[in-house]
């Protein structure tokens, strides 16, 4: 985490709500593409974000350490994406969600993320936040609140279903 | 570079988010609750004694640098709004300091950088990697320590990991070039789980993390900050104000810092009533200077202190007032506004004010309205 970043974490933990604002905005990317993949339909991944922007701001002077800033976050988003995941599936069935924005219209992009869509949860959520968000087995250990064995284990399957899905990998 | 290397690094390098989800996540921003409750963090820990006593001796030398080289002037420029100009960083090159205790980690704070802007001494330490990156450390210190012989206020900062930027209120000290500074260091060793305790949430369930924790070694770090002063002190210059006198016994305005204490006095029928106005009880001050910047003390970042209402020997009812702010302000929003006393005005007015409070005593922003009598001027002149 830069030195402006931890200035932004500790202003807004001192109640500067201008650089939370700053601060979640640098966040959108990466929420987006965590709460996208859990929920698979840009409406709920909204209403995640959104919920996930008021905890974190109701709850940052709990926050003891800045650098924890993205992975307390990231817990807290998914946490949402859990519970929106959870009612959505009691009430509706997911094929019924109409899918929304430029993100499905190329190609390429839908590519991997069917391809993402065809694993279970589980293995999703920790390819995500290993290979695309950047976090270290014990990072996401912390944020799924698994034992670190578990979270390599799955990374290690996943990738392997992954593989096999993609076709032309044979390691 | 295999097709799963590929699609994950094409998902990585997506930046795109659909518009509509921007808008909603940027509204849900822009229409945040307020909420000021903040956390201070309490260094008051139980300790055991360490045994071993070692002590050495090193000579104190300092150089000045650019200021664009220095992380410290990073900080300041960021959290302070100083100027490149206002700052001449010094290099604090080596520290003198006594051990006690296990003494495996060297120097617990190794201070770099330095700068003394006549209010304030601000430093940059920096802890040695075997400690910052051993969760089961931790140092601790008071926030006082000893400058000059005499007891000073420490604030300090973690600028990042291992870094800290501190601050030492000289105001109270005599003005000199050199300044002796001495500070106390713990380093202490906690049993406790740190992931329970860092991603604990549920504030009726913290987690207790001073039951397992043991003094490894204390360190007394002793090093010289130098620099001439660049505040600038003032004296009231009105002392003919309507319904009141004021005696200013300190008025000092630096990059830093605004500090000023006065002393509201009031004679006559009405003198009991005027006392107590809620706006001088409070401490409500705008403090205006001659560029037309204005900060008031309701909004400002600042430390205040307003006295009891006392009898003078001269019959007058007093109130003592301490200000001790940087020179920028909030918003009525509590959001930050690039507000600031220029460091460069010969006058500022200190004007009480007051206003409308709601029913759980909030004051009610927009219905700020001065007293109308009460102000003052300090005038400002350059520290030789």
């Amino acid at each position: 985490m830069s030195l402006s970043d931890r200035l932004l974490v500790r202003r807004a933990r001192n109640g500067d709500k201008q650089a939370f604002q700053q601060l979640m905005e640098q966040q959108i990317v990466s929420m987006y593409k965590v709460a996208r993949v859990i929920l698979k339909n840009d409406d709920d991944a909204a209403d995640a974000m959104q919920e996930t922007a008021l905890t974190c701001w109701g709850k940052i002077n709990e926050l003891e350490r800045d650098e924890y800033f993205r992975s307390w976050m990231t817990r807290i988003l998914i946490n949402h994406c859990n519970a929106i995941y959870r009612k959505r599936t009691m009430s509706i069935s997911e094929e019924s969600i109409p899918e929304k924005g430029d993100w499905d219209q190329e190609f390429d992009r839908m590519e991997w993320k069917m391809v993402l869509n065809s694993l279970d949860d589980k293995y999703r959520i920790v390819i995500i936040l290993f290979y695309v968000e950047g976090f270290k087995t014990k990072e996401i250990a912390d944020i799924l609140q698994i034992g670190e064995s578990a979270v390599r284990a799955r990374l290690s399957r996943g990738r392997e279903m992954l593989r096999r899905q993609l076709g032309r990998d044979t390691n | 570079m295999g097709k799963f290397e590929e699609t994950m690094q094409k998902m990585a390098e997506d930046q795109r988010v659909p518009s509509e989800v921007k808008a909603k996540f940027f509204q849900t921003l822009q229409t945040l609750p307020d909420h000021k409750t903040v956390k201070t963090k309490s260094f008051n820990r139980i300790i055991r004694r360490g045994s071993v006593i070692a002590a050495s001796f090193l000579l104190v030398v300092g150089t000045v640098y650019a200021a664009e080289r220095s992380g410290l002037f990073e900080y300041l420029s960021q959290v302070i709004g100083v100027s490149d100009r206002q700052v001449e960083i010094q290099e604090v090159t080596e520290v003198q300091t006594t051990r006690e205790g296990n003494n495996q980690y060297g120097l617990l704070w190794n201070i770099t950088e330095g700068w003394n802007d006549g209010v304030k001494l601000y430093f940059e330490a920096i802890v040695p990697k075997t400690v910052a990156e051993n969760r089961k450390l931790d140092i601790a210190l008071s926030d006082h320590c000893v400058v000059n012989g005499k007891d000073c206020m420490l604030n300090f900062d973690i600028s990042e990991e291992g870094k800290y930027i501190c601050s030492i209120d000289i105001s109270e000290l005599e003005n000199t070039s050199v300044y002796d500074v001495e500070i106390r260091l713990k380093l202490l060793r906690n049993q406790y789980n740190w992931d329970e305790y860092d991603l604990t949430t549920d504030p009726n369930s913290p987690y207790d993390y001073s039951k397992d924790v043991s003094l490894e070694e204390e360190q007394t770090l002793r090093f010289a900050l130098a620099g001439d002063s660049i505040a600038r002190s003032g004296w009231i210059d009105n002392t003919s104000i309507a319904g009141a006198e004021v005696n200013v016994s300190k008025a000092l305005l630096s990059p830093s810092t605004l500090k000023l204490k006065f002393t509201y006095r009031i004679t006559g029928d009405q003198a009991e009533q005027k006392i107590n106005e809620a706006g001088l009880a409070s401490g409500f001050f705008y403090i205006k200077d001659t560029d037309g910047n204005r900060i008031d003390t309701l909004r400002g970042r600042l430390a205040k202190t307003v006295s009891d209402v006392y009898t003078d020997e001269n019959g007058y009812l007093c109130r003592d007032y301490e200000i001790n702010t940087l020179p920028v302000i909030m918003d009525e929003n509590d959001e930050m506004q690039k507000v600031q006393l220029s460091t460069e005005t010969t006058s500022i007015n200190v004007v009480p004010f007051d206003g409308e409070w709601d029913e759980e005593g909030r004051f009610v922003p927009g219905t700020d309205v001065e007293l109308g009598w009460g102000g003052f001027s300090i005038v400002f002149v350059r520290e030789s």
